[in-house]
């Protein structure tokens, strides 16, 4: 948009400010999106993301399966669709999750600093038992103790354990991008994830975070209220994502038919902005991974003026 | 208890109403059964309607035509950008010939920026722009109203803007509608911060910082490409205040923006705590219960906002636990 006749600072409590920054992600081309860089994180744009991401979970199932390997994820939620999908398939091609180490990345806390239990009907721990576990077959199942969701007794050892699991880290991260810039509920301008620097950023490990206003927003969405959202959260840190060994991600949470979305700019932003804590997720860009972004979000951010939203 | 069931927890301290049980009894009205008047202004009422689009168009399309044939002065607000709406009442207009001289207009709020300065109206950023191009723009030059008659937002007029309503008898007619953080437009509680609801309708325009939600909310709008790009969002607004709609002699609140496919919609709520909340300045939207007028809530919009009940899991894992274990 032409800013010739009026131009403006971001709102004062936007983490990013440059405005170059903001420019050159927000006018990145789509031929210049498909990018792999020189820690093989790779930026693959497709037209269906979510049924990537499920092909590359059934195989990471699958390879533990056959080579009958300990096997380490990082899930985030809730993602319904691929959860059910992945495990549906699993039972009918007779694959066994028996090896998989299942972490959820993140979880709803009150200002007290409880957990939300699973049983809560916006649990994000009890989304992914109910979709992903529950939905295998019975001899198909992991073994239960190798579930693991946040309880008041584990926030502080949460990295502690998920290392211990993994032998250091996490074999897998999955993950999408929030409005803030956040992954998992590693928001910028936070108590818990304050550092001085990036290299003190990364070294923060799971916890109680006080969330950024705009996660609040988000985890709103349209269907509930903000007053009924929760402020807090716990969350794995910007630790256990550098010491998990592979990494994959989506950019497709679309609204009305995917072109509107709140993930579109702040997909670029982490993508193609610089790594910083001011946008968090785009710590990725040091990690080796692949990252699935949607045909529709990687479309030009330009005025849609006959669309009213 | 629809929004807690089996956890608990206080709203972010940021929302001015933090009264739980306040909170929690909106969710619950029956919007169909409160339809109708029944509010504190006796000629106040709500109607839960399909396509509430239509209702805004048609009635700012009879007040024109009246206006027309009456000869008549009509001074309008608008909550510009409404371009679909602006488009259909302008085919309408040509198509008549209903000619729009008598139509003074005004603006509910325009963009400005972090020093004080208003969007023209001739920039992209411009909301009064957007009426300019699908309204003004579109309409026969024949039946378009004077330049003049056009009251736009500029860095000059903000502190005047609520004189120069008064000045030609406050609006006959204004257009509003929710934000996402409950504000009218950019009236929202931080902005427009008053002890009492008597010192709030006081309060005329100004320059406002609009609350971080109203911000983020915008960055979905079409003239932003939907997108959530919220750096793209100027940060600050000139608008119109609570006196401005309460000199009004007519009201119109019309609540349709349901994006995300339609079944979400962000003013559910904000509606709901301003239509069944308590009347107070840190509920803007419940001023208009205090005033002639009428709230067309588009279907999808007054649906009930639930949340999924809990989950039976503990006891499914548990039964899971005892069979593990033998």
């Amino acid at each position: 948009m032409n800013r010739a006749l009026f131009d403006f600072a971001p709102s004062a409590w936007l983490p990013t400010q440059d405005k170059a920054v903001l420019e050159y992600c927000r006018n990145i081309r789509r031929e210049e999106m498909d990018i792999t860089n020189e820690n093989g994180y790779s930026v693959r744009v497709v037209p269906h993301p979510s049924s990537a991401v499920a092909c590359e979970l059934f195989n990471w199932i699958y390879k533990s399966d056959v080579e009958d390997k300990k096997t380490v994820i990082v899930f985030p939620n809730s993602w319904k669709f691929i959860y059910t999908s992945v495990a549906k398939m699993c039972n009918q091609f007779n694959v066994s999750a028996r090896n998989i180490h299942a972490f959820c990345m993140d979880e709803y806390a009150d200002e007290d600093g409880n957990v939300a239990p699973i049983s809560w009907g916006n649990s994000l721990g009890g989304h992914f038992m109910s979709e992903f576990y529950m939905s295998f077959r019975e001899d198909l199942r992991p073994p239960l103790k190798q579930m693991h969701y946040y309880t008041n007794d584990n926030i502080k050892v949460y990295s502690d354990m998920l290392a211990e699991e993994g032998n250091g880290g996490a074999d897998l991260i999955i993950s999408a991008t929030g409005w803030i810039g956040h992954t998992a509920f590693i928001d910028p301008h936070t108590k818990k994830f304050a550092a001085d620097n990036l290299e003190d950023f990364l070294k923060i490990k799971a916890g109680f975070v006080d969330n950024h206003r705009l996660t609040i927003q988000q985890n709103a969405g349209g269907a509930r209220a903000m007053w009924h959202t929760p402020r807090y959260s716990v969350s794995i840190g910007p630790w256990d994502v550098m010491q998990a060994r592979d990494h994959l991600e989506r950019h497709d949470l679309g609204n009305v038919g995917g072109y509107n979305s709140w993930e579109r700019m702040i997909s670029r932003l982490q993508l193609y902005g610089p790594v910083c804590m001011e946008v968090p997720a785009s710590i990725y860009q040091l990690t080796k991974g692949t990252i699935y972004v949607s045909e529709a979000m990687a479309a030009p951010i330009e005025p849609m003026d006959l669309v009213a939203f | 208890m629809a929004f807690y069931n089996s956890f608990r927890f206080k709203p972010a301290e940021w929302h001015p109403i933090q009264d739980q049980e306040v909170l929690d009894a909106v969710v619950n009205v029956d919007m169909e059964a409160h339809q109708g008047n029944g509010y504190e202004n006796p000629d106040f009422s709500m109607q839960v309607v399909n396509e509430a689009e239509d209702y805004y168009a048609v009635d700012l399309f009879q007040r024109i035509r009246m206006s027309d044939v009456k000869n008549e002065k009509l001074v309008v607000v608008l909550s510009s950008p409404e371009n679909a709406v602006f488009i259909s009442v302008v085919e309408s207009l040509n198509k008549y010939h209903v000619s729009a001289r008598n139509v003074h207009v005004f603006f509910l709020y325009e963009y400005a920026n972090e020093k004080g300065e208003v969007a023209p109206w001739q920039s992209p950023y411009s909301r009064s722009g957007h009426f300019m191009r699908y309204f003004y723009q579109r309409l026969n030059a024949e039946l378009r109203m004077p330049m003049e008659q056009i009251h736009f937002f500029t860095t000059e007029n903000v502190a005047t803007y609520s004189d120069e309503l008064a000045a030609l008898g406050g609006a006959d007619v204004v257009y509003t509608a929710l934000s996402w953080s409950g504000g009218i437009g950019a009236i929202d509680p931080e902005s427009f911060p008053a002890e009492t609801m008597e010192e709030f309708q006081t309060m005329g325009s100004r320059l406002v910082t609009p609350m971080a939600e109203m911000i983020a909310h915008d960055s979905l709008r079409g003239m932003f490409g939907c997108s959530g790009d919220i750096a793209n969002v100027p940060p600050c607004a000139a608008t119109i205040g609570p006196k401005d709609l309460m000199a009004a002699k007519q009201w119109i609140d019309v609540e349709y923006l349901y994006g995300c496919g339609g079944a979400p919609a962000h003013q559910k709520f904000p509606l709901r705590l301003a239509l069944f909340g308590p009347v107070s300045p840190k509920n803007p939207g419940s001023l208009m219960r205090l005033h002639a007028g009428i709230c067309f809530v588009d279907a999808k919009v007054a649906v009930e906002p639930v949340s999924p009940p809990d989950f039976p899991i503990l006891e499914q894992l548990e039964e899971i636990r005892r069979k593990e274990e033998g």
